[in-house]
């Protein structure tokens, strides 16, 4: 689900309203973390999503995983 | 003394998976301004925009709020703010300070301006402080490349504005369906309205879930609600991220 960059940046592919495709993926990561600050989830939180992952870091049409080892292992 | 709405502003002060965020930085002001001064307005959550030339943590959003407070007390909340600023700031933060009087701001328009701009595209900070003295504004960074200062002085715009971004924190209901007159009578809440702003009567029942999230339209909060085949539900989050 993610892309490379040639900055070796991991971009979720399916940009910012794939709502179970970012479940899916928080739902197989071993370092999924809810962000801490409430005011900052983006889906309702019955469920774990990339799209509320503290570790995410929103670009302009999606998200980077800043959780590198996650993808590398 | 006299005393003037005074905005306050804050950007940058977390870093990615840490402790404490620029939301709950921004509710330690506000309550120490409430037990010391004066009330305080609600806090709104700005976004502002995504750029690889922009430094933000995960998100680049500000946090905003208003007070009443005369001239000696907003020289003590920007005392106070700045050694809290420096005390809890995440060690690689470039936390930003924004605070100001409405009544001493000598261009409104362009002070807009500049917020709108901080959502669509990369603001400089020599850009920042050129308007924040022609503004009469405090502007100052703490840590770091103090970037922050650009959306601390954007955020104050946009509150200026009055047509954007979502309020923070979530209110608390214990029904799970009040009508819209009810919903008025909670002080979070000025207006409920369809998302395209139509305002519903005041007997129309609203059907809740969970927490309320409201956004802030003309100058207040507002809660969003829409028509489903079981009734009136307020919108999701995923339908609020827009705001």
């Amino acid at each position: 689900m993610f892309s490379i960059d040639n900055q070796r940046r991991f971009i979720f592919i399916h940009g910012k309203t794939a709502y179970t495709e970012a479940k899916k993926q928080a739902s197989q990561c071993l370092y999924f973390q809810l962000d801490k600050d409430e005011d900052e989830w983006v889906t309702t939180i019955q469920w774990a999503s990339c799209y509320n992952c503290l570790f995410r870091r929103w670009t302009p049409t999606s998200f980077m995983c800043m959780k590198q080892d996650s993808h590398e292992k | 003394m006299k005393t003037y709405k005074t905005y306050i502003c804050i950007d940058d002060t977390d870093e990615l998976g840490g402790e404490i965020s620029t939301g709950e930085i921004s509710e330690n002001l506000r309550e120490y301004i409430q037990q010391n001064y004066a009330p305080c307005s609600l806090v709104t959550r700005h976004q502002l925009f995504l750029d690889d030339a922009i430094p933000y943590t995960s998100h680049n959003s500000s946090m905003c709020f208003t007070s009443q407070l005369n001239m000696v007390q907003k020289e003590a909340v920007i005392a106070y703010a700045i050694e809290h600023l420096q005390s809890v700031c995440a060690p690689s933060s470039q936390p930003g300070l924004c605070v100001g009087f409405e009544e001493e701001l000598s261009d409104k328009m362009a002070l807009i301006r500049f917020g709108e701009d901080a959502k669509r595209k990369v603001l400089t900070k020599e850009e920042a402080y050129v308007m924040a003295q022609m503004q009469n504004l405090h502007l100052s960074e703490h840590k770091n490349g103090g970037q922050g200062i650009i959306g601390a002085l954007a955020g104050v715009g946009l509150r200026l504005q009055g047509n954007d971004g979502r309020v923070k924190g979530k209110i608390k209901v214990k029904s799970s369906s009040m009508s819209v007159k009810e919903l008025l009578a909670l002080e979070e809440i000025s207006a409920v309205c369809l998302s395209n702003h139509e305002i519903l009567p005041q007997d129309t029942m609203i059907t809740i879930d969970s927490g309320l999230k409201t956004v802030w339209l003309n100058h207040q909060p507002v809660l969003l609600v829409e028509k489903t085949e079981e009734g009136y539900i307020p919108l999701d989050r995923e339908s609020l991220r827009h705001y």
